[in-house]
């Protein structure tokens, strides 16, 4: 099971690690939102549920203290009346003289609403004076009674008793009274001697009911009244508690000291406050069932809970539309890289989302863009490369010249001329070995130049001596690499153009040499010259001068050291009418050798 | 797949309200949710204080349990035309439940179990006559009596003239109470006289018992009705004014109106039996809404305990006789 879960979390991070742009945007996101939310929701309802306990408890401490505030004013009353009625009444008189009935009768009167009767008796249990005016009932004696052994036993205390049923005087309506009896000792004169008595103040009960009564804490709390020893005064059900239908945690929480306490009675945990009244030892005890607290609890968590869904699930949302509005565009993006990888060409790369987005795509579609020309220009120089080679090839054999230059060789022998001859055909021979030169592209400035002095045995021999050639080569050079077949038809030009319209004393000089560290074989001839215009147009292929010669034309030349050492280098040709050209070959200086290294490494 | 998506959220969202709409509407609900019941009681006599203690219990339980009690007294003591009247006109009145004091064992039983049928009924004081254990909220009325024919023992009444007023006997409370006295006062050598008070009318009680206490011989007079009680202590307290030897007459009977604790204080009276009448209210009231609710009562014994003039101002008998006044 654990292992299970174990697997399941794994293959979640997995999931999330290998997912998208979106995925992890949302899925990140919503996770630290949901734990945010109920960190803090549960931060809050903690927070709440202790301010609540607090509060509760401080409202009914508030309230228990009103009630103590109250009790005790209205028996500090009573005291005073019980104490107005002996120091200023009692005190003063002396009963064989004077009778007392008629103070004690406005003070009765004043005090009506919470006293039932205010009364002295003697030692012996008479009756001295009482107000309202009754008869004792002739079947009680005082003397027994609780109020009256307490008074007598602890003279200089004032004695609040528990309620009980007021039993002194004959009641013509059978009326029975609960009354809490406030009794103290007193000191009768009588005839200028003193005997003791006691003074006894009824207080109705139902005065401190209704001061306990209104105490209002929660919902089902309520609020009781103990004696010293735990016995109930007053407790909202307190005849149910006398009939054993409920009980009450009496006697353990008068023990209780004053504030708050948290007990467990009959299964019930309920929070306790206890007060103390002062004066008579009695403690005001408030009890509020914790149900009433937690009730609001529940509800509480259950609205907290719906309202942390309803966040998270609105954030799962905004999650999930950010992330998509963010993940779009580079999704998009993607996938037209993909269709690029896969080779389709034209693919129309979208610009969308947010600017760097958007720049992403651009620079994207600048290089494609970019990729397709170069790749245009490379097929472009492929396809021109293999044309020239072409060119290059069919100029190693030229049938035309083959012919000619046999046909010049016959003639020789014909004429017995055999050591022209012999020239001629071993000249030939050099010149279609370095022609063909194992098929080889490049070759040394040293054969080169011996193919263009092969070349020029051939043609002086052919055209009997019409020109002088001389050929300057700078030592230096000769191990440089060349392209092959570049100097002979720049001398073929010079010969047909130059020399062949001349009446003879043509020249034609090859000069090889490096200057800047550059290579140059210059071919010159002080043949028929042309405007400079027209030889610079020979290059670009705008000549409109028909070409009689073999076909490889200065321009394929051009092209060909081009293509191999680049656009820097080529042809140059300087030319003046009836002076004559000369055309430089530009080539860069590098040693055969090394180019022939480089190529193998290819 | 997307919308499939969409549509998945969109669901949930409006899940997510209905339940949170549903969650607001029972919290609200729940707090309006205070059942309050209408409660019948139908008492088998008039208005008088007897009933008071009784109705305090009632009142304290209907506050608790929210009740509406409508309390609905005879004109006339023990009437069994009226009760049969007022239970059909409770129930039409849409009462969720009856408590009702049957005036007689056996003619109330009909009209008690069609009663039953309907609404939840509980009996108080007395049962009737049935084949079904009905609910009685009542102390032991055999024992009540039995223990106040012990009283009498105790008081040395062992070979006296004794007047036993025998009303009301087809009341199954008193019909036990009495068979409880006599289960003791058939040990003893008590000379047992009975007697019927004629007319139902309590203004004639009085008459009839002072002639009956002027005229007879006898030393003990037993009654078990509290109405009864009061006129027969009436007269003797009248009587003895005129005749000092009827002082010795002693009176025991049951029931606890004020006036007849001050019979009992002025020793007109030697002792009342007497149940406790609070409890008889409240847990009428509680096993009526138990009933309501389709839920079992526990069961509860009422005390009952005989008063005379020494201990009626004992702490316990005190709480009894002199419930707070509220």
């Amino acid at each position: 099971m654990l292992n299970l879960f174990k697997r399941k979390i794994q293959k979640t991070i997995n999931y999330v690690n290998s997912g998208s742009i979106q995925h992890i945007i949302s899925i990140s996101f919503t996770v630290i939102a949901v734990i945010g939310m109920v960190t803090v929701g549960g931060a809050l309802y903690f927070r709440f549920i202790t301010s609540t306990e607090e509060m509760v408890s401080e409202h009914n401490k508030s309230m228990l203290d009103q009630v103590n505030l109250n009790l005790d004013s209205y028996l500090r009353n009573m005291m005073k009346v019980s104490d107005t009625t002996y120091y200023n009444v009692i005190k003063k008189k002396d009963l064989a003289t004077d009778t007392i009935d008629k103070e004690m009768d406005l003070l009765y009167e004043t005090n009506k609403d919470s006293l039932i009767s205010i009364c002295a008796f003697s030692q012996d249990g008479e009756v001295i004076a009482a107000s309202p005016v009754k008869q004792l009932k002739s079947s009680i004696d005082p003397r027994v009674s609780d109020w009256f052994t307490k008074a007598i036993d602890k003279k200089e205390n004032l004695h609040f008793s528990t309620p009980h049923v007021q039993n002194l005087f004959v009641d013509p309506d059978y009326k029975y009274r609960w009354v809490v009896s406030l009794s103290r000792a007193i000191e009768l004169t009588n005839n200028k001697k003193t005997t003791s008595g006691v003074l006894l103040v009824d207080i109705n009960f139902s005065g401190i009911e209704q001061i306990c009564k209104n105490a209002n804490i929660g919902k089902s709390g309520y609020v009781y009244l103990v004696d010293r020893e735990g016995e109930i005064i007053y407790h909202p059900r307190q005849q149910l508690i006398y009939s054993d239908l409920i009980d009450e945690n009496n006697k353990i929480e008068a023990a209780y000291d004053d504030g708050n306490h948290i007990e467990t009675f009959r299964g019930e945990k309920r929070l306790v406050t206890v007060k103390t009244v002062g004066y008579t030892g009695w403690k005001i005890v408030g009890i509020t069932p914790m149900l009433d607290i937690t009730s609001d609890y529940y509800q509480m968590s259950i609205f907290a809970v719906f309202i942390m869904s309803f966040a998270i699930f609105i954030l799962v949302f905004l999650n999930m539309f950010v992330s998509s509005r963010i993940a779009n565009p580079i999704r998009l993006l993607e996938k037209c890289v993909k269709k690029l990888e896969n080779g389709v060409k034209d693919v129309d790369i979208s610009i969308s989302g947010s600017y760097e987005v958007q720049h992403l795509g651009k620079a994207i579609r600048s290089m494609v863009n970019q990729m397709h020309t170069l790749m245009d220009n490379i097929m472009i120089e492929q396809e021109s490369k293999r044309k020239s080679e072409l060119n290059a090839l069919q100029a190693q054999i030229n049938p035309h010249f083959l012919y000619n230059t046999l046909d010049s060789i016959i003639w020789m022998i014909e004429n017995e001329n055999y050591d022209g001859a012999i020239i001629m055909v071993t000249a030939l021979a050099k010149l279609f070995r370095i022609s063909l030169s194992k098929g080889k592209n490049i070759i040394t400035v040293r054969d080169e130049i011996e193919h263009a002095r092969n070349y020029l045995t051939i043609q002086n021999i052919r055209y009997k001596n019409k020109f002088t050639y001389n050929i300057e080569v700078d030592e230096k050079v000769l191990n440089y690499g060349s392209i092959k077949l570049i100097i002979q038809p720049l001398i073929e030009n010079a010969i047909y153009h130059g020399m062949e319209f001349m009446g003879g004393d043509g020249e034609i000089l090859v000069k090889a040499y490096t200057k800047d560290s550059e290579l140059y074989i210059d071919v010159v001839d002080n043949g028929l010259g042309m405007l400079q215009d027209v030889a610079d147009s020979l290059l670009t292929g705008e000549s409109k001068i028909e070409k009689k010669s073999s076909g490889i034309g200065l321009k394929n030349v051009n092209e060909r050291i081009q293509l191999y050492f680049g656009k820097r280098y080529g042809l140059e040709i300087y030319s003046e009418p009836d002076e004559g050209t000369t055309v430089r070959i530009h080539m860069p200086c590098i040693d055969f050798y090394e180019i022939r290294k480089r190529e193998e490494d290819k | 797949m997307k919308r499939k998506r969409k549509q998945i959220f969109i669901t949930l969202f409006l899940l997510l309200i209905l339940s949170f709409l549903l969650f607001l509407n029972n919290t609200l609900w729940h707090e309006k949710d205070i059942r309050i019941y209408n409660i019948s009681i139908i008492t088998r006599g008039r208005n008088s204080e007897s009933l008071m203690i009784m109705r305090q219990g009632i009142e304290q339980a209907a506050s608790e349990m929210n009740v509406n009690v409508s309390f609905v007294t005879l004109s006339e003591d023990n009437s069994i035309d009226e009760q049969k009247e007022l239970i059909e006109r409770e129930i039409k009145n849409k009462a969720d439940a009856i408590i009702i004091s049957p005036a007689d064992y056996e003619k109330m039983a009909e009209p008690i179990e069609n009663a039953r049928k309907k609404i939840p009924t509980i009996l108080f004081d007395s049962t009737i006559k049935s084949e079904h254990a009905q609910p009685s909220i009542s102390c032991d009325n055999y024992k009540l009596g039995s223990s106040l024919g012990e009283e009498l023992i105790k008081n040395g009444d062992m070979n006296k003239n004794i007047l036993i007023i025998k009303n009301n006997l087809e009341c199954s409370s008193v019909k036990e109470r009495y068979n409880g006295f006599m289960s003791v006062m058939n040990r003893t050598d008590n000379k047992c006289t009975f007697w019927d008070f004629s007319e139902d009318k309590q203004t004639t009680y009085y008459n009839q018992a002072k002639s009956l206490l002027e005229n007879n011989n006898i030393d003990v007079v037993v009654t078990f009705d509290a109405g009864l009680l009061e006129n027969v202590s009436q007269a003797k307290k009248d009587v003895m004014g005129i005749n000092k030897e009827k002082a010795s007459i002693e009176i025991y009977g049951t029931g606890s109106t004020s006036k007849i604790l001050s019979f009992l204080e002025d020793k007109v009276i030697s002792a009342t039996a007497i149940q406790n009448e609070f409890n008889v209210g409240y847990l009428s009231i509680k096993s009526a809404v138990y009933k309501i609710n389709k839920k079992d009562m526990p069961n509860n014994i009422i005390s009952s305990t005989v008063i005379n003039t020494k201990n009626m101002y004992s702490e316990e008998n005190q709480r009894l006789l002199f419930p707070f006044v509220r």
